[in-house]
């Protein structure tokens, strides 16, 4: 007998799209993105605690060399600054929602008994809406961020 | 830690973290210092002034940010796996992440000299 069970995903079942658009369910979409943008946020926050360091250790000639020029213009530490904000916007915007969702229990409709073609109950309410709101959001957001960062 | 005080201080630091990081990124809005763009938001006579003037709340976003994301990645692992050694393990790199990354945030806000 397999030690492991073929259908026992563990952590990779936060990042399988296998299932994002069953029953045409936003929510699942909203989710992995959440963790990705979550990861990515991590890495760049630690990178960036740790950078942000030299101002104490080097001073500030060297942080106006290595941090401040290296953000001007295009190029690969802006393009990285770029990703993490919008990151920071998705996760934010979706964490906005899911305050509201799970912490106040707000847009996910009345339960009812599970009836096909089984779409959740809790996406009947304002959520799916909500879930949308956010992705366009976040685009339009990141889009005018861009546009600070790399045009003003 | 117990689940569900682990799910209180991802909610507690993510609704913190929507108004410091929010601050956080409008404050490189280049209006805000009168200055010609976004790197200029950066330079060492502004960034001086808000390090000095805000420090309270850049060291609330940093121990924020450092719990909510330390305690993110540490839910995912332990989703990987449930064996005791390995929640013994996670927790304790958890703990000395969040201890050794305060503790350069800190140090970063309180060492950093005059321009």
């Amino acid at each position: 007998m397999k030690r492991i069970l073929e259908n026992r995903l563990g952590i990779w079942a936060s990042f399988k799209l296998m299932g994002a658009t069953l029953n045409n369910n936003p929510e699942r979409i909203a989710f992995i993105l959440h963790r990705i943008t979550g990861i990515i946020l991590v890495g760049f926050i630690f990178a960036h605690i740790v950078s942000t360091n030299s101002l104490a250790r080097n001073g500030w000639e060297s942080w106006v060399a290595v941090e401040v020029e290296h953000l001007r213009g295009i190029n690969p530490i802006s393009i990285a600054f770029f990703i993490a904000i919008g990151a920071a916007v998705y996760h934010g915007l979706n964490g906005i929602r899911l305050l509201l969702v799970e912490a106040l229990a707000l847009w996910i409709g009345k339960p009812e008994r599970p009836k096909p073609p089984y779409v959740a109950p809790s996406l009947k309410g304002f959520q799916r809406k909500a879930i949308y709101a956010v992705f366009v959001l976040s685009i339009i957001i990141w889009a005018a961020i861009g546009y600070v960062m790399f045009f003003w | 830690m117990r689940a569900g005080i682990s799910a209180l201080v991802q909610y507690v630091t993510a609704f913190l973290l929507v108004f410091l990081v929010s601050w956080h990124l409008a404050l490189r809005f280049p209006p805000v210092y009168g200055v010609e763009d976004f790197p200029a938001t950066l330079m060492p006579e502004v960034l001086y002034k808000e390090i000095t003037g805000s420090w309270f709340l850049l060291s609330l976003l940093l121990v924020a940010v450092v719990l909510h994301g330390i305690n993110g990645i540490r839910t995912m692992l332990l989703e990987w796996n449930t064996s005791r050694n390995w929640t013994l393990a996670v927790n304790a790199a958890s703990l000395l992440a969040a201890i050794v990354l305060s503790a350069i945030g800190i140090h970063t806000i309180i060492a950093v000299a005059p321009p």
